[in-house]
């Protein structure tokens, strides 16, 4: 029959071909050798916050809430609740006798100061400015750098040190457990994305890009309550979130990256906006099973941190102060306590920092990510 | 849904069972019926009949280890082996059989298959589709299924329909229910008429759903056409038609129950709608369906639906397994070493543990149930068993048996039989006699027996 | 594959050229005599089928189907053994009741009842009538008789008086169509040779079901109804005309589906469960995709591209979703929904064996097992019998003290190799078993296990293979695996196995199949159109057969 020795050949030369592909990267039990491009869905991705408490940490005790600091003002409001309550009702989100929402319009309260970390502690992140700095020195923006894990030094977390006295962000408290609960991934409604292009030897590259996204939908969630593998995700139809690539390289299993400003979106419970990094840094760790596990350092643009706070909503209700008294600060304190803490991209004229350096750590799962098509589906 | 003078008088019984009265009252034998359930609407009283007897299996697959569970005394109050310790605190109400074997004359040991068929049965099977029906559960059922709504009941905690030893033959199997909802709104669910609702004092008049009259008149007109169909087929076919056509009349039966008002049963309740569980060979789930299934067939049995019941913990071959571990029940017997110490395959007898376990909680379960003098458990007699006794060399001899229940006063638990190899055929025979079937022998061939274990008869 | 190579490939090699839509005017059958007749249970799927076809496909069809049978490797066979429980009883009636109201509802009456009562709570028997006409003859696949009619009416008229609502009445006419023995169970009736009271030639209705169920799984439309009560299926040439119509159809695809299903031994599915820790990717959308993946690419070879059936097994063309996507290990672009996904010759899939359904299936829920897939290969696409296990295997022998845990399948099973009463049969299933080894138990790629590589060579009947695409090549080229198919569809036909009689009508269906180049229609048409798909034996002579040719089969055996 002369269709066999056809199928044949086909078959053969596909075989040849086979030969020198790409290099071959044996994970335990996995056997897909590497790809010049590798896809990566976040399974984690969360603010640092330091594994234990310090003993100096907030020598003059944590934030207040509105109604803690401005009881005068909540006054009625309370009284009414109680007696509402009583009769089985409740007050309305918008109810007359609330005080003015600096949440909204962070000037029609006064400024009731922010208490901060100021003290020494040992945190994860990164060096973004490459110098161990502190407030003494007269650099613009000054600001005390933390100690950092493994002996290192000159940690650029002022972000920590706006957020360290809020009760809710203190270690095992309300954040803490959240993050460590990953909701906001497992419930978010646009997977983060990360694309590591020109990747020959997952091991050792000196030259590789990196680029995050966001998906256009949220993550897939497997059987036992993890992030799947090998998932694919679409990227985000809006090109604003597919950001700008960043150079890094591989050494000895340990990913860095150079400076790239992201911004992605973030949807879950009454939070619907996006988050701004700038000179964005990623240190990651290559594991066996092929995940990679490290931290990203950042400049986080405050107007953008201020917005991400307090911009909650439930249908057409603002929720940004339910928001700050459940975690434990005051809206009016932290917007002005913002320029204070801020560290990053000082305005040329003003001296002023625009942003705040932040740590976050995240860890990474194979996924595949899909552009999406210009055209019409085929 | 119960009057309030049912209620007491449960309320009483329960006491009573739970010994809170003083000990010259509370004794098996006096007449309770006339101390505890007078007042109309007992027709246990009134009539002086006894409370129906009810027969069910229970089945686990793999067996056991022969050296860990088959107990060496024989006779009452004899030490419980370490595989039977889960059954400590049923033990009075266990009898347990030991050295029974299937005669395999001359048929090939169906690995996984002639035990429990053997048992069930009685023989050897020729081959996988000979011979396989019908068992023992429907020999029972045949003769006193007609009272009740059900024939017999069929669940399956493994939650897989196949998962059912009741045939009539290998292509007539009962089909397993498959979760705890599923067995409850069978039984509890639409066109159940509670006994104790209807007619009793109080309660309103009893009123019968006028759909049951034109379900009933669809399967006339189907039944008309039987002989015109039957004249087509061959023998064989007209057999199945014919099973058909008894399942048609079974239905029929269920809708003529529907048109007059149950007698009251004292002992009837209907249970709270069971959780959606989770449904795996995962060992937790089974163990969790298990118990859920086994608290909905209790007040069944209690509510005089059915009085034949068929459950299936794992099937022969077990494929439960324990979260993450690569193996299975069935694959640990062949493939796990015997541990050099203790003498036999450790993981492997988890599961021996867990069957046990669920046995004796389904004891338990039968037995909390207040019925007459006792509970529901005296007229109930449950044959436990499984398709080997040493799953790594597929043996059928020595297959492990209980009995439990006193089958209202026929049989005497708590006591351990040595078979010195008879067949197991002599347990279907004593089962059968102590249901009240003229029996006097039973079994194919070699497993043919004509006498009864009379140490397991009161 | 592109239309290119499909005509350059049909241009090579001794095919025979089949005109559209028909098959080979083949040259003589040869003669065959049916065995006995067959009544087979519907399927669930039939019986979904059933509602489908003669109300809509919006109905909820809410009741739980007795399991089926498998029998001789096919539930198509079982099916004509199995009967109806009491509890399968009482679920078809509690299926029909609800479908019944579901169609005279208010909603639905406007388009399943023909006519409108005179009076909604009177009797109305000319209605009555037309509605039992309406639905009757395709739900009982033949024409109505008095007998079914005149009592239905009746009881239609009881019901309406009782309950004041005509409607009640047509209720009642719906579901006794719904639980009728001649509904549930395909019932077969033929006609006597005069000259041999025991040879049997069905009759046109019987035709007809047999036709429609093979080829479209489903009951005859009203144009096969009518060309069966016109006697237009006993006569050769307008038989062919509705085969060749049937086959080219659309419809055909659901034919070819129910027989692959079954043949595949699909409805494990069903109740499939695997470990979640050791599988986190187990889903039940991922038991969904995987079953219709497989499907899906069997119907686009064999049926849209009247494909080759050997290439299945070599094919790197699939179809993907994102669920399969994931055990796959492949990027897939389309979000929700199928894409096509063309293998290339560097990965690690190729042709059907790699698929995840088989590889799903034949495992257990906490890993995989060489020996099922074995078996599953050796029975259900060679057409070999495996034995079953004896009795007296005792692994005690084997496991070791000293032995550290096997860490790759391969060496767990080489056990059975080493010893004689294990060698008989494992050697049958596991040598194949174990080229699939790279397929973990839910059908992902793995090229370690526990630490250890794994080694997918291995030969079978004679032909070596040095892995598991190699598996694929050598499967195609086996001499076996087209004869079986025939095989697997003529009992799947006949819904029973082959009688002695029709022992030269299966080789000439395996060589015409060859000379066809494998083509799935020809075979089709050729089995639609054979003596021995039309015939039947008396049963008490069919079983009189049978023993004889057992007999007959034990004395070749032993000469």
């Amino acid at each position: 029959m002369g269709r066999l020795p056809t199928l044949a050949i086909l078959v053969a030369l596909g075989m040849a071909a086979c030969e020198d592909s790409g290099v071959r990267a044996e994970r335990d039990g996995e056997g897909a050798p590497a790809m010049p491009i590798q896809g990566y869905v976040m399974a984690r991705w969360h603010d640092e916050i330091p594994d234990a408490e310090f003993a100096g940490d907030c020598p003059d005790g944590f934030n207040q809430t509105e109604e803690e600091y401005f009881p005068e003002q909540w006054a009625d409001w309370m009284t009414e609740r109680i007696r509402r309550r009583n009769a089985g009702s409740y007050l309305p989100w918008d109810d007359e006798r609330l005080p003015p929402d600096a949440c909204q319009d962070p000037l029609v309260q006064p400024d009731p100061g922010f208490l901060t970390l100021d003290g020494a502690a040992t945190v994860h992140g990164l060096d973004l400015d490459g110098i161990d700095s502190s407030r003494a020195g007269s650099a613009s923006c000054a600001h005390d750098d933390f100690a950092g894990h493994n002996g290192t030094g000159g940690i650029d977390n002022q972000h920590w040190r706006l957020m360290g006295c809020v009760r809710g962000y203190r270690p095992n408290d309300l954040m803490d457990r959240l993050h460590e609960g990953g909701t906001s991934i497992k419930e978010g409604g646009y997977a983060l994305l990360m694309e590591i292009t020109g990747l020959d030897d997952p091991w050792n590259d000196e030259e590789v890009e990196v680029q995050i996204l966001s998906a256009n939908h949220p993550v897939t969630v497997d059987a036992v309550g993890g992030i799947m593998r090998d998932v694919s995700y679409t990227a985000h139809t809006d090109a604003r979130y597919h950001n700008a690539v960043a150079r890094g390289r591989i050494e000895e299993g340990i990913l860095t990256t150079d400076p790239v400003d992201f911004r992605i979106k973030v949807k879950q419970q009454t939070m619907d906006n996006e988050f701004w990094f700038r000179d964005a840094r990623i240190r990651g760790e290559v594991q066996p099973d092929g995940t990679i596990r490290g931290i990203v350092g950042a400049y986080w643009d405050i107007d953008n941190l201020f917005s991400t706070l307090n911009d909650q909503w439930i249908g057409k209700y603002h929720q940004g102060r339910n928001a700050a008294r459940s975690r434990g600060f005051m809206c009016a304190g932290i917007y002005h306590a913002l320029p204070r803490m801020a560290d990053g991209h000082a305005d040329p004229e003003t001296g002023r920092c625009r942003s705040i350096s932040t740590a976050l750590h995240f860890e990474a799962v194979p996924a595949f990510v899909i552009r999406p098509q210009i055209a019409m589906a085929d | 849904m119960s009057s309030t003078s049912n209620l007491n008088r449960r309320q009483l019984l329960r006491a009573a069972l739970r010994g809170s009265l003083g000990g010259a009252a509370v004794s098996v034998g006096l007449p309770y019926l006339e101390i505890f359930l007078t007042g109309n609407g007992d027709a246990v009283a009134a009539t002086g009949a006894p409370l129906p007897r009810r027969f069910g299996t229970w089945f686990w697959g793999c067996g056991m280890n022969p050296k860990r569970w088959n107990p060496t005394e024989e006779g009452r109050g004899f030490e419980l082996p370490p595989e039977l310790a889960p059954i400590a605190g049923v033990r009075d109400q266990v009898s347990v059989l030991s050295g029974f074997n299937v005669v395999l004359d001359g048929e090939t040991n169906l690995v996984h298959r002639t035990g429990v068929i053997g048992t069930l049965c009685g023989g050897a099977p020729p081959s996988k589709t000979e011979n396989q029906g019908p068992t023992l559960d429907i020999l029972i059922s045949d003769a006193i299924g007609d009272a009740t709504r059900f024939r017999s009941l069929e669940m399956a905690a493994t939650g897989v329909p196949s998962d059912t030893y009741s045939r009539r033959s290998e292509d007539a199997k009962n089909p397993s229910e498959t979760t705890p909802l599923a067995l409850y709104l069978r039984v509890f669910g639409p066109g159940f008429m509670d006994p104790n609702a209807l007619g009793a004092e109080g309660a309103p008049a009893f009123v019968p759903d006028p759909k049951t009259v034109l379900r009933k008149s669809v399967l006339s007109l189907v039944a008309e056409d039987r002989k015109r169909i039957e004249s087509l087929l061959g023998a064989r076919d007209r057999a199945r038609l014919d099973e058909y056509f008894t399942s048609l009349r079974q239905l029929e039966h269920q809708l003529e129950l529907q048109l007059s008002a149950p007698p009251p049963l004292e002992a009837c309740e209907r249970p709270p709608e069971p959780d959606a569980l989770a449904v795996s060979r995962d060992v937790a789930h089974v163990k969790a369906n298990h118990a859920a299934m086994a608290e909905v067939l209790a007040l069944a049995l209690a509510c005089d639906q059915t009085r034949v019941f068929n459950m299936v913990f794992s099937e022969g071959a077990s494929q439960l397994h324990m979260p993450g571990s690569s193996d299975t029940h069935h694959t640990l017997t062949h493939e796990e070493a015997r541990d050099e110490g203790l003498g036999y395959q450790v993981e492997a007898t988890k599961f021996v543990q867990h069957s046990m376990e669920a046995w004796a909680e389904f004891v338990q379960t039968l037995a909390s149930v207040p019925e007459g003098e006792g509970t529901l458990l005296d007229h109930c007699a449950v044959l436990a068993h499984s398709e080997t006794s040493d799953a790594n060399s597929h043996s059928v001899t020595g297959l492990p048996m209980m009995v439990a229940g006193r089958a209202g006063g026929r049989l005497a638990p708590g006591t351990h039989v040595f078979g010195a190899g008879d067949p197991t055929t002599r347990l279907g025979l004593t089962l059968q006699q102590a249901m009240g079937l003229p029996v006097a022998k039973w079994g194919l061939t070699a497993n043919e027996t004509d006498r009864p274990i009379s140490e397991l008869l009161a | 594959m592109p239309s290119s190579m499909r005509q350059a490939l049909s241009g090579l090699g001794i095919v025979l050229t089949l005109a559209a839509g028909g098959g080979c005017s083949s040259p003589e059958r040869p003669e065959a005599q049916g065995g006995e007749l067959v009544m087979r249970r519907l399927t669930e799927a039939q019986y979904r089928q059933a509602i489908l076809d003669v109300f809509a496909d919006d109905l909820e069809i809410a009741g739980r189907f007795e399991p089926d049978n498998r029998r001789e490797g096919l539930l198509s066979v079982g099916s004509a053994w199995v009967t109806v429980t009491p509890s399968g009883f009482e679920q078809y009636e509690a299926m029909g009741r609800s479908i019944a109201g579901q169609v005279v509802s208010e909603a639905n009456r406007s388009r399943f009842v023909p006519c409108v009562p005179g009076d909604v709570s009177l009797p109305d028997s000319n209605c009555a009538e037309a509605m039992l006409r309406s639905v009757g003859p395709r739900l009982l696949r033949r024409p109505l008789e008095d007998a079914d009619i005149r009592p239905r009416l009746a009881a239609a008229a009881a019901a309406t008086q009782r309950t004041g609502d005509f409607y009640a009445g047509l209720e009642l006419i719906v579901t006794s169509l719904l639980v009728a023995p001649d509904f549930l169970f395909r019932l077969e009736a033929a006609v006597s040779d005069p000259m041999d009271s025991d040879r049997l030639t069905l009759d046109d209705l019987t035709m007809a079901s047999r036709l429609s169920y093979l080829l479209w799984n489903a009951g005859p439309d009203r144009e096969l109804l009518d060309a069966a009560i016109r006697g237009d299926l006993t006569s050769e040439e307008t038989l062919a005309r509705q085969v060749d119509r049937m086959i080219d159809s659309p419809r055909l695809e659901q034919g070819v589906r129910a027989f692959f299903d079954d043949v595949f031994r699909f409805d494990a599915f069903s109740v499939l469960s695997k470990d979640p820790i050791r599988y986190p990717k187990f889903s039940n959308a991922l038991v969904q995709d995987a079953r219709e993946q497989t499907l899906q690419v069997v119907v686009d070879h064999l049926v849209d591209d009247r494909g080759d059936y050997r290439d299945l097994f070599t094919t790197p063309h699939s179809v993907m979703t994102r669920t399969l996507g994931a055990v796959y290990a492949v990027p897939v672009s389309a979000e929700k929904g199928w894409q096509d996904y063309e293998f290339s010759a560097a990965d690690a899939r190729v042709g059907l064996l790699s698929h995840a359904s088989f590889n799903l299936l034949n495992a257990h829920p906490g890993r995989s097992s060489a020996t099922l897939r074995g078996v599953f290969m050796r029975e259900a696409l060679l057409c070999q019998t495996v034995p079953p296990a004896p009795a007296d295997v005792d692994f005690g022998l084997f496991n070791q003290d000293d032995n550290p845990a096997y860490r790759t399948a391969r060496e767990r099973l080489a056990v059975h190799a080493s010893d004689a009463t294990c060698r008989n049969c494992h050697r049958l299933t596991d040598p194949i078993g174990l080229g699939l080894e790279v397929f973990d138990g839910i059908g992902g790629y793995r090229t370690t296990e526990n630490g250890a590589p794994i080694d997918t060579s291995g030969e079978l009947d004679g032909d070596a293979f040095v892995d598991h695409r190699a598996l694929g090549r050598v499967f195609r080229n086996s001499p076996l695996v087209g004869p079986c198919l025939v095989e697997n569809l003529y009992r799947y036909a006949v819904g029973r196995e082959p009688v002695y009689s029709e022992r030269r009508l299966l080789r000439h269906l395996e060589e015409s199949f060859t000379e066809s180049g494998f083509r799935l229609d020809a075979l089709l048409r050729n089995i639609a159109l054979s003596e021995g798909f039309r015939t039947a034996t008396r049963s008490e002579k069919a079983a009189l057969d049978e023993g004889r040719q057992a007999a007959r089969a034990e004395k070749e055996g032993a000469a």
